[in-house]
């Protein structure tokens, strides 16, 4: 463009913009006048570029620091991007985002946690600082009586929320996500059904779960919603997020996930929703996996 | 400061492991020279030892000394040996995996939470996950009491920021909320908690002044004239660590032993170990202080052997 453009005249401008009725009106007092729309198309599709770029290069540890920055300042509608942080990353990424964040903020996540409202902000504090085991040891009698530990929080629900229950945030927080996926299977095994089904009414810990033992699926319904036409800044700012934070982790799977539950290819969403260079940023960080 | 004396010149790694290979080989083992050498070289200079024995010998230098030595020396050199996160790793294991553990052996975890850096007990961390296939947090909630789980979990999992930034409004209402919470026996409320676990420690020792300021009263002898048992007992160790460290480690020393006898070996050689190259001359300050006698005295005296030498090592002391 700059290379174009930069080497234009006055009467190529001219030229150009009386040759394109879509983005230049006739004005009453004689002059070609930008369509408003267009300029906050451009300005869209400019900051979104600039975005993904920054994003992209940016360390991981520091991105996700200015991401859960970003969510505190927002309140409690943006918890879901803190669990989502805390609860898809790696063990060593999630330390790293703390030790960023010091950097950057001059304060500790859990500190500043633990001052948040409402009622997740145990389930959140004990999130943020977890240190997870990664290994493959579980001890399956554990995890079958943790799956009846959980059952009865949830039946128990309307005489405490399980999500102010010092034992059901332990196990969320500090098993590992093996040891979990097993109390999920052992869950299903027990009661006949879908954990996340009972959970319908605990998002918070609906989410945790679920990203803790099915990312793929939860970052597929992420960009789903940012799809829609009537989302959102917030939802929408996920497509670049989820793009970007799992370009190098599992983008794969999630493509295929995204595949099998809305029988639409990613790419070709991604082309209805997106302009110009984010598109084709977008894309290249999709075909590089797929 | 740290007690460890250095000799002027240090041989290299490789003569340091000729010479540790030689005491060990055959059917005895020379213990002095092990202490003599081991005891006088610093954790990198141990590292270095550890490598350069396992290229020469192929051989892990821990297991030979393991199958070498024997009783309290063996433990002491064990732990010496080990890298710092290993090392408090396996202690912590230890203290949690003890039957019929007394309050005071978890100790040991609110040492590695409250009197070293958060580089640290994230390190301890992942050598925990490392050697015991399980996260510290989850061997502590399957090996201590419910009503002590909250405070141990939040203390081994929190990153605290390292920066001297104080807050003096917050210092005071957190004073206050402290102050509270103790006087209702709310010792396990998740405000103390919180406080407790993820402020900076330059924050709560400015809450602990406040706390003081305010009530008159230091805030350890609250919880202690509130009669708050066992959990009373770790937040009172939590306060000291991170206030004066050194004066908990000289009250660990002084309850280890008796006159002309270690009733608690294991406390002994894990305060002498662990702080010999952080603060052990400012614990010798503070135990002097407290007892008006020297640590050196009271090693030389309750010890023996060549345990007794090694221990003097790592506490500087002049043989």
């Amino acid at each position: 463009m700059a290379s174009i453009l930069g080497k234009w005249h006055s009467e190529h401008l001219e030229s150009f913009r009386k040759r394109t009725p879509k983005f230049f009106v006739e004005d009453e007092r004689l002059f070609e006048r930008w369509d408003d729309h267009h300029i906050a198309c451009l300005t869209k599709e400019f900051l979104q570029f600039k975005d993904i770029v920054v994003q992209w290069i940016m360390h991981p540890w520091e991105r996700d620091a200015r991401l859960v920055h970003e969510a505190i300042t927002k309140g409690p509608q943006a918890y879901g991007l803190l669990i989502e942080i805390a609860c898809t990353r790696s063990s060593e990424e999630l330390l790293g985002a703390r030790k960023a964040y010091q950097s950057l903020f001059d304060q500790s996540i859990e500190d500043v946690a633990s001052r948040l409202e409402g009622i997740e902000r145990k389930l959140l504090v004990a999130l943020v600082s977890s240190y997870r085991y990664e290994g493959s040891r579980v001890n399956e009698g554990t995890a079958r009586s943790e799956a009846t530990t959980l059952a009865i929080a949830v039946k128990n629900v309307d005489k405490k929320n399980p999500i102010e229950d010092d034992g059901i945030v332990r196990i969320l927080t500090t098993r590992s996500k093996l040891h979990l996926k097993a109390v999920v299977k052992y869950y299903k095994e027990i009661y006949g059904k879908n954990i996340d089904e009972d959970l319908d009414t605990l998002m918070s810990l609906k989410e945790t779960l679920q990203c803790l033992c099915n990312p793929q699926a939860y970052f597929s319904k992420v960009l789903n919603d940012a799809f829609k036409d009537d989302a959102d800044e917030n939802t929408k700012d996920a497509l670049t997020r989820v793009i970007v934070t799992r370009s190098n982790v599992d983008m794969k799977e999630i493509i295929e996930e995204f595949d099998k539950q809305y029988k639409v290819p990613l790419t070709q969403k991604i082309e209805d929703v997106a302009l110009g260079n984010y598109k084709d940023f977008l894309v290249s960080l999709i075909r590089r996996v797929a | 400061m740290a007690s460890l004396r250095l000799p002027d010149s240090i041989p290299s790694p490789a003569q340091d492991s000729e010479r540790l290979s030689l005491a060990l080989q055959g059917r005895g083992v020379d213990e002095k020279v092990i202490v003599w050498i081991l005891g006088h070289r610093n954790a990198i200079q141990r590292k270095q030892i550890k490598d350069t024995y396992q290229q020469l010998y192929k051989e892990s230098i821990i297991h030979r000394l393991e199958s070498k030595l024997s009783g309290v020396l063996k433990t002491a050199m064990i732990l010496w040996m080990n890298e710092a996160p290993e090392r408090d790793a396996i202690l912590a294991n230890k203290a949690l995996k003890k039957k019929g553990k007394k309050i005071n052996q978890l100790q040991v975890l609110v040492e590695i939470a409250c009197a070293s850096s958060p580089d640290h007990l994230m390190a301890v961390k992942q050598a925990y996950c490392s050697l015991y296939e399980c996260s510290l947090e989850e061997d502590i909630t399957s090996n201590i009491s419910t009503s002590l789980q909250k405070l141990l979990v939040g203390l081994v999992s929190s990153y605290r920021h390292d920066r001297e930034l104080v807050d003096f409004n917050l210092a005071k209402s957190e004073a206050a909320k402290l102050h509270e919470a103790i006087e209702k026996k709310q010792l396990d409320h998740d405000d103390v908690v919180w406080i407790l676990t993820t402020r900076n420690f330059f924050q709560l020792r400015a809450t602990f002044v406040c706390y003081k300021q305010s009530y008159e009263v230091a805030i350890d002898q609250t919880i202690n004239s509130s009669g708050n048992g066992d959990l009373g007992s770790i937040l009172r160790g939590v306060i000291l660590c991170i206030v004066s460290p050194e004066k908990h480690f000289a009250e660990v020393i002084k309850a280890s032993t008796v006159r002309y006898w270690t009733k608690d070996e294991d406390s002994l050689v894990r305060a002498i170990v662990t702080r010999a190259e952080i603060d052990m001359t400012k614990i010798k300050g503070e135990y002097f202080k407290m007892n008006n006698t020297s640590l050196d005295d009271v090693v030389t005296r309750d010890t023996s052997g060549v345990y007794k030498s090694f221990l003097m090592a790592l506490i500087g002391a002049k043989i």
